[in-house]
This record gives structure tokens, sequence and C-alpha cells, in this order.
């Protein structure tokens, strides 16, 4: 376990720039970021005991398998992977290109469905095709990524309600339909 | 003349187990007992108020057409009256804001009274329910050293971390008996010990013939060396919750006389939740430490929980 080196931090930074036009950084200081495994966790900086407490507790590494929040993976390319919660703790900070769906488009997609047009309650533009969108309901709660399929043209313009609009990549029914192989540890 | 054999098969158990409960109940209170088991019980909810108040959820709830009763005993829990549907799969359960769990086993992280700058040993943690209302308790401050021995288990336990936001907790795979390896001094230690799950019948009728007294006798092995691993890696002072879903007086009342006689410093003490029945200070003609009765038992007929024992033990210095 180590802590993250500046360039895995800029890394991160730069990975949802680049993918959701964010600054995060006022954000992700509120974390300690370590690496461990090749997988990164973040600890609350409020809480310094739990960060001093793994930091001085060398035997705890043989059987760790997590601590605080599983943030996301360090790919041997060097990527960042976020996982769900990776993403979502940046949700608040994301104002456009997201889609709100209503009641019925947010069942399925917890299901693991695809989002259709009818599903869609309102979106924000820019939605560019084949781009990572965040999905949130009415009140605005992040419930998952998704790959859009359409630009914002289609969504202005489309009458098809079966339209496809975007496919699942994380949602937050996963922690039910996973049963433990959520995360690959 | 009491005709075990016949009431065994009218309610569908071993006759062993009715033998040990007229060992535990006296002949009337065996069939509410009984007759509490057949009933079955409510699901029952715990708000994660790190996320939502309990208020707004429950309106949340509530417009979804699911009705809730608050459970007066138990801070932030609810028992589910009516719904047409699972509430697992609820956008609510999802996004973390409950967690579905049964109100004995919200009773130990209770009486453990943890605080934000506690460093808690959890020893069985998974899947996580009482983690989670531990990390709750400590407003995700302090730290939660969560055990478990199951990969698999402890996958779901991290997932349910995540799931409730909980951030002060390290999952750690290992079998906790083997804890004194990590050199660490605990100030609270939370054992909700393996168990035949003999109080469980109540959500599970196949658990009226699975479980045999062997079953019993090798849980208690492993309950007492899980013990005797808390009390070594237990701060002077601190406190140990231990808890079995079991009404088997051998995997709990049992267990902590034994550790009574072993260990002089360790000393019971009385619960906060002025519910349940006191734990057993005799049984099949073998008196025990007399201050087991400030243990308690939970049953379905007297508390409308599953059968639960819980006890606090503190380590004196």
């Amino acid at each position: 376990m180590r802590e993250a080196t500046p360039i895995e931090f800029q890394k991160i930074k730069k990975y949802f720039k680049k993918t959701f036009s964010i600054n995060i950084s006022d954000e992700i200081n509120k974390y300690s970021i370590f690496v461990f495994s090749s997988r990164i966790y973040l600890l609350d900086k409020q809480n310094k005991m739990f960060e001093r407490f793994l930091t001085k507790t060398s035997r705890l590494t043989t059987f760790l398998l997590s601590f605080g929040l599983y943030f996301g993976d360090l790919a041997p390319d060097g990527s960042i992977k976020p996982t769900l919660e990776g993403f979502c703790i940046f949700a608040k900070l994301i104002k456009k290109s997201y889609l709100v769906l209503n009641d019925a488009g947010e069942q399925m997609f917890l299901y693991g469905k695809s989002i259709l047009y009818e599903g869609v309650d309102h979106f924000k533009p820019p939605i560019k095709k084949y781009k990572l969108i965040y999905i949130f309901n009415k009140n605005h709660e992040c419930l998952g990524i998704a790959k859009s399929v359409v630009n914002d043209d289609f969504l202005g313009k489309n009458k098809e309600l079966h339209a496809l609009v975007a496919r699942p990549l994380y949602d937050r029914g996963l922690y039910i339909r996973s049963s433990g192989f959520l995360f690959k540890l | 003349m009491i005709d075990i054999k016949r009431i065994s098969e009218r309610y569908g158990y071993l006759p062993y187990m009715i033998e040990r409960y007229l060992k535990i109940f006296d002949y009337d209170e065996l069939f509410q007992y009984l007759d509490a088991v057949e009933r079955g019980l409510p699901i029952t909810i715990r708000v994660n108020t790190l996320k939502i108040p309990s208020d707004n959820l429950i309106q949340r709830l509530n417009s979804r057409g699911i009705s809730l009763e608050r459970i007066f005993w138990i801070p932030n829990a609810f028992k589910i009256i009516k719904t047409s549907f699972s509430i697992s799969s609820t956008p609510e359960h999802l996004l973390g804001y409950f967690f579905i769990q049964r109100v004995a086993s919200m009773i130990p992280p209770i009486e453990l009274a943890p605080t934000t700058t506690d460093l808690i040993l959890d020893m069985c943690a998974a899947p996580g329910a009482k983690t989670t209302h531990l990390c709750q308790l400590m407003k995700d401050m302090g730290v939660i050293i969560a055990v478990d021995k199951s990969y698999q288990r402890a996958k779901i336990l991290i997932e349910n971390l995540s799931r409730m936001g909980c951030l002060n907790t390290a999952v750690l795979n290992m079998d906790a008996r083997k804890i004194g390896k990590l050199k660490i001094k605990f100030s609270k230690i939370l054992l909700d010990a393996p168990c035949t799950g003999e109080g469980l019948v109540v959500i599970d009728k196949k658990r009226k013939k699975s479980r045999s007294m062997e079953d019993i006798l090798k849980m208690q092995r492993i309950q007492k060396q899980l013990l005797e691993a808390a009390i070594n890696v237990l701060d002077e002072g601190g406190l140990i919750v231990y808890s079995t879903c079991s009404i088997a007086p051998e995997e709990n009342e049992f267990v902590i006389n034994d550790i009574l006689e072993k260990y002089p410093s360790v000393k019971v003490k009385g619960l906060s939740i002025n519910s349940g029945s006191p734990g057993l200070t005799y049984y099949n003609g073998v008196n025990l430490n007399s201050d087991l009765k400030k243990a308690r038992r939970f049953y379905p007929h007297t508390t409308s929980t599953i059968g639960f024992f819980v006890v606090k033990l503190v380590k004196e210095g």
C-alpha cells in the first residue's frame, strides 16, 4: 500500500476532465488517495485516525482486500478505470451532458437494461454519440454511467419511443445482481 | 406426561430440539414460541442516516406504496407493513438509503456503542449488516477492521460498504481466530459468531430438521476459539459484544461461562436495551455463572425477532 504519486493524481483529474469536462480538483482534495494491488482507494481526509492506522500497520496488507472507498483500477497501461462509486462521488459536479430518466426508465436501467427514448425524462446537452454520460433519476441521484448511442440532435427530433439512446456501463442495480462479483479483487 | 414425539411431528421439528426447548421454556411458553415461529416475521429495514434522514426515506417509500411502521426500541428501524413488490429492487435500496436487516441483528452494534475515535474489530463481518450499522453509528469516522474468512462473502461485504457509503472500514480476508497475528489492540470488538442458526427457523423452516447436536457442539468449539482470540486482542477496559442467531445455550451461555472461568478479568456487563429475556443461569442440570442473567435472549414470541442471543463483556485492567 502506498500513497498515490502526483502523476497518478493528475491522471485521475485528467480522466474526468477529458471524459466529462469537469474539474474535480476541489472535490478530490477532500480525500487521501492510496494505491494497493493496482487498485485506487480514497480515504476521507477528515478521518486522520484511519490514515495513520493504515500507514503504520504493515502486517495488515497480507490479508487486506479493500479499505475506504474503492475508487477504481490502475490499468497496466497506466490508465484509470473508475468503479461505479468512483464515478458517482463526482456526480454533483456534472452540470451538462447527462440524461435524467423517468420512473419507468429508472427501473429498467437499474435492471441493467438499455435506455430507450421513452425512459428519458429530459437531458442536458451536449450529448455526443458513443461518449460516457452520467445517468440520473428525477431526484438528480446518480444511477450510473452509460454510453450514448445517439446525439442530442437525435434526442431533440426523435418521435420513436423505443429508440435506443444509451447502453448501460455501470448501474446501481449491479449491487443486487452481482452478489459478490461486482469487484474483481 | 409431555409427548415430545407428537409435538415434534405436529410442528415438523426433530424431537431432540423440542426436548431441549422444554429445558428453556415451560410448557405454555414452548407453544407460544412454536406458534410464533409458524407465523413468521415481517421484513425490517435500518435507515442509513449517513445518506438520508429517516423521515425523508419513509416519505419516499410511502410514495411507492410501501407502508412502514417505526420500531420504537431501535433507532432508525422500521418494519414493512405492506408492499406489492420486493423492496430490495427499489432505487432507495440500491442507492444505499437503507439496509434490509433483522431487528435482532441491529442490537449488537448499538450495544457496542462505537464512537468516532474507536478502533473496532468486526470478526465475522460479511455480509455487512452490522458493519455498516457500526459505520453509521460512528458517523463514518474512527476505524473498523472487518474480517471474514470467506473470500466470496468478503466481496459481498465490500459491495455493501460501497453501497452504504462507508469509508472508515478496511476489509480483511482471514480466519478471525488468527487475528492475534496482526499485533493490533482494539478498543471494541463485535463478535457475531458463526452458529447453527437455530434462531433463524422463523424465516427458514428447513432449519427445523437440518441441524444436529453434533453441529451445535462443533460450532461451540469455533465460538470459544473466536472469543478467546477476541479477548487476546482487546485493550484493557475494552468491550466485546458477542452474539449469535441461535437460541442453543451450548452456543451462548455455555461459551460465555467457560470464558468467564478461564479469564477472570472478563466480566459480564448489562445491556442498555431494555428488551428480551435474561440469559440462562441454569440449563439441563448445570448451574452457570449468575452474571449471565445480564445477557439477553430474543425470541419471535416475546420481541417479534429471530431467535437471538447478545452478551456484553468487559475486559478489566
